[in-house]
């Protein structure tokens, strides 16, 4: 399967692992097992998701699905379970080998403070080019059309501390986009917007995740967003709930 | 930890004040019974004193250090109490209370110290010369200096600090310092250092003693500028650096590093000042050590007859030995004193982890590896220590220099000596000598000796203090694992 | 017959019941009532159990069969359409399932299709918001439907985490 390419980026080695066609399970999880110190987070979620699909994780607070996206993401290694992305089993990778997964593979955005207070916008959107052993000049020139496709390219000089929170989180999605991610990895990304600005920033993500076939897993207590995906799972007390298996697809 | 430092303070305090007091009779050693030569020589004591009083600076500086350290939590702790219908001037006193108990406490621990030394180290020998001045009381002034002036002085401080963070019933509102630091204070540094490279030659130049004095004044009040500048200098010179560095850094660590300098120098440069004004007293003290060594020498080449290259007749000689035991001591002081001076950039950098543990969550969530944090966290360090030491360690040579001089030079001879053979009589030893062959005539000869520049030193003194500060800047890194802690990204589970 | 699925009733107590849990509603007319029992009767779904007569009135006590039972549950398991406005239909439905299964785990099941139908929904009045080409009448109509089908999820949503307390109030 070949992804369309938006910007030409560095040349990446494509996985032969990954090569899973379209409609087939890009993500499978089995029996995950989390706990926080004693309390327990994920009680054995098993899930599969679908390569170029948006799924929006569901369920009251407390419920574990902001645990469960960060296992999935690789940021939290689960205390049992797998984790499967393609055909490589990624629970059991170390801490390093998890960065480079995460830096290449993934993209995350969180509620708030995802920005390096000290950086400009462009600096903040480059960096994972940066990390990745781009140069600057280059890195920043992609890192200037991000911003632009989020409509947020006059804020290419500026601190994040000098934007609205709906500026921050569109910055926040370039940079979680800037390196091309097979899978975004959103955590409330609206919740602390209000209504408007947080639907021009879930219309920009969705809109540019369908055109480059991104998956999407994005955790939201709000139906509202849960809209803007193509499926819906409810997570409750750190389990999958069955009887809200949400199967259908986008009209 | 206000307590800790605060006896450490106390301590350097008394340990000053009993060498003050030692009963001063010049070289007479039935007076003061020291075997250690320094506490012997009553001219030296001021030295003593001096350098004691010199230790405690970095030791304050901690102490600045760690209570902001604190920070957070006493003033949210205050916040609380003015909730609860405190007005500004009853917390101020609370803090005021607090501060200066806390203390209170570390001075009388300092004074148990010295009290139980007095007893336990008190070691006479037979001839009643002891190594520790242990029979000397501690003046009723000392006294009241630490117990009374200290607490209050420290809980004054307090109550200033306070000025700067508005306490409302509704939470902490910490004025953040938006003046970028002045960059006037950088400059000056440079200005004094060609100032004083300036004024030595005036020095050797003029003479007189209302010139000397006035040369004094004047010379004194460059270094004093000197010395601010690299205290409140070295915010400007980290943001300058800062700046000009990330507008050009390719590498996320730098330019991470670069940037976060240039936002919050003013973070570890409090801490990088203190280690700057160590570097420069310990350099200068090192000229002017090599001066005072290179004058006894000059000395010895024309009065002892020895020749520049001999060793062995230099180390024996007891003057020299006597300079060397003295300025051995106050480099080991002022080793004591950059020591601390690293510690509160320890201090500083754990700190500044602990503010941005977030930041460095999301850095570590979205694959920064900790390899990449962890150079950020040292370049912070780096980049304005190095050049701050050297900047530093060369205005300390200059200003050893021009105190004294960029050579040494004795004049003497002149004259005629005769030795005559022993055995003779008086009478015949006159005789022998108005024979003008058994005379030997010293020419009128001068010796000089350029003071060149101590490399070895300076590469001591510098490497050792870039390279303890990094050291212990790494130990800070111990702590970025607890800062990345994942725990922090979880909004909301 | 939800709720007669809770136990024999008589046709008086059935009125009683149904004015009580459904306010909004009309309320029952006796006739009414006695109407749809005996449709209900003739159907096969409800039989009387026990005709005692006290001199007074009528005093049939009603339960379901079990073909009853299964035409309920048949009920249950399909879907009120999504509305945008106040449905008396699912109120109704959500009360019913909640009243009528044993275990919950009925009420669950019915729940968690009625959510699955009302999100669909809501992504077709998505779509509609996100077209670039939407007239602004469009847009908020679409902001409107998707304002009251999210409360009917949140409501139910409350619902849900209150099966058991809400049985436990059913039984008095």
């Amino acid at each position: 399967m070949t992804r369309p390419t938006l910007i030409p980026t560095t040349q990446r080695p494509v996985d032969e692992a990954l090569r899973t066609g379209r409609g087939s399970a890009l993500i499978s999880a089995r029996s995950l097992v989390f706990s926080f110190d004693s309390t327990p987070a994920l009680r054995g979620i098993s899930l599969d998701i679908t390569d170029g699909e948006i799924l929006a994780v569901s369920g009251p607070s407390g419920s574990g699905k902001s645990t469960l996206l960060l296992c999935l993401a690789g940021i939290l290694r689960p205390d049992a379970g797998e984790i499967r992305y393609g055909h490589k089993r990624i629970d059991k990778l170390s801490e390093s080998e998890r960065a480079v997964l995460r830096r290449s593979e993934f993209g995350v955005l969180f509620q708030f403070g995802q920005l390096v207070p000290e950086l400009t916008a462009e600096e903040n959107v480059a960096l994972p080019l940066l990390l990745d052993g781009v140069r600057r000049r280059p890195a920043l020139a992609t890192a200037r059309t991000w911003l632009e496709r989020f409509g947020v390219s006059d804020l290419v000089a500026k601190r994040p501390g000098a934007v609205s929170g709906g500026q921050q989180q569109r910055i926040a999605v370039a940079r979680a986009m800037v390196t091309e991610p097979r899978v975004l990895f959103a955590d409330e990304p609206t919740g602390a917007l209000d209504s408007l600005a947080g639907e021009a920033v879930l219309a920009q993500l969705t809109r540019v995740a369908r055109d480059a076939g991104t998956t999407v897993v994005m955790v939201t207590h709000d139906a509202t967003v849960a809209a803007y995906g193509d499926r819906e799972i409810v997570i409750r007390d750190g389990m999958l709930d069955p009887t809200a298996t949400d199967r259908t697809s986008r009209p | 930890m206000t307590a800790v430092c605060a006896a450490c303070v106390t301590l350097a305090v008394l340990c000053a004040a009993i060498v003050w007091a030692i009963p001063g009779g010049g070289v007479d050693d039935a007076l003061a019974p020291y075997s250690n030569a320094v506490l012997r020589e009553a001219g030296l004591h001021i030295g003593v004193v001096l350098m004691l009083l010199v230790l405690c600076v970095p030791v304050l500086f901690l102490v600045g250090q760690a209570s902001r350290f604190g920070a957070p939590a006493r003033d949210r702790r205050l916040a609380a109490v003015r909730m609860a219908g405190a007005t500004p001037a009853q917390t101020a006193r609370l803090v005021a209370l607090e501060t200066g108990l806390a203390t209170l406490g570390g001075s009388v621990l300092g004074l148990a110290v010295i009290l139980v030394g007095r007893i336990t180290l008190d070691n006479p020998d037979e001839n009643g010369i002891r190594p520790l001045p242990t029979d000397v009381a501690i003046p009723p002034w000392a006294l009241f200096l630490i117990l009374a002036v200290l607490p209050a002085l420290s809980a004054g401080f307090a109550v200033l600090a306070l000025r700067r963070v508005r306490l409302t019933p509704f939470g902490v509102v910490r004025r953040r310092r938006t003046r970028p630091p002045r960059l006037v204070l950088a400059v000056l540094v440079l200005a004094g250092i060609a100032g004083l490279i300036l004024l030595a030659p005036l020095e050797q130049a003029m003479s007189g003693p209302t010139w000397g004095m006035i040369y004094g004044l004047v010379f004194l009040t460059v270094v004093l500028i000197v010395a601010g500048s690299l205290v409140f200098g070295a915010a400007s010179i980290s943001a300058a650096i800062g700046s000009w560095v990330a507008q050009r850094a390719g590498r996320p660590d730098l330019l991470i590093a670069s940037r976060r300098l240039a936002e919050d120098p003013f973070a570890t440069s409090r801490a990088l000042g203190a280690l700057f004004v160590c570097i420069f007293v310990t350099v200068g003290m090192a000229g002017v050590r090599v001066w005072m060594l290179a004058s006894v020498l000059a000395n010895l080449q024309l009065f002892g007859g020895a020749s520049a290259d001999d060793p062995a007749a230099l180390a024996s000689d007891p003057t020299l030995s006597f300079h060397r035991g003295a300025f051995d001591l106050i480099q080991i002081a002022m080793t004591v004193a950059i020591a601390i001076a690293a510690a509160a950039v320890l201090v500083a950098l754990v700190e500044q982890l602990m503010e941005r543990r977030r930041t460095l969550a999301v850095l570590s969530a979205v694959g920064t590896p900790r390899g990449v944090l962890a150079r950020a966290s040292m370049l912070q360090i780096g980049l304005p220590l190095i050049p701050g030491v050297a900047v530093a360690a060369v205005a300390g040579w200059v200003t050893a220099r021009g105190l004294f001089g960029w050579q040494v030079s004795v004049t003497g001879g002149g004259y005629s000596t005769c030795v005559p053979p022993s055995g003779l009589g008086e009478a015949a030893a006159v005789e022998y000598c108005a024979v003008p062959d058994n005379l030997t005539f010293f020419p009128e000869r001068t010796v000089t000796i350029g003071l060149g520049v101590p490399w070895e030193s300076f590469a001591v003194i510098g490497g050792g203090a870039v390279l303890g500060t990094l050291l212990l800047s790494a130990v800070s890194l111990m702590f970025l694992p607890t800062a990345t802690n994942l725990q922090e990204l979880r909004a909301a589970a | 017959m939800g709720l007669l699925s809770r136990g024999q009733r008589h046709g008086y107590e059935l009125k009683r019941d149904h004015d009580q849990r459904f306010p909004q509603a009309r309320p029952l007319a006796f006739g009414q009532v006695y109407a749809t029992l005996s449709r209900l009767t003739r159907d096969g779904y409800v039989t009387a159990v026990d005709t005692a007569r006290e001199g007074g009135p009528d005093r049939t006590t009603f339960a379901l069969t079990a073909a009853g039972r299964d035409h309920l549950a048949q009920w249950l398991a399909g879907v009120e359409p999504p509305a945008p406005y106040v449905s008396s239909g699912l109120f109704t439905k959500v009360v019913i399932a909640l009243l009528a299964s044993g275990s919950g785990t009925m009420a669950r099941r019915y729940l968690g299709a009625q959510r699955s139908a009302h999100l669909a929904r809501m992504r077709e009045f998505t779509a509609i918001k996100t077209d670039p080409d939407a007239a602004l009448a469009d847009v908020l109509a679409a902001d409107h439907a998707l304002a009251h089908l999210d409360a009917d999820l949140r409501w139910m949503d409350i619902a849900m985490s209150r099966v058991d307390q809400l049985r436990t109030e059913v039984l008095r």
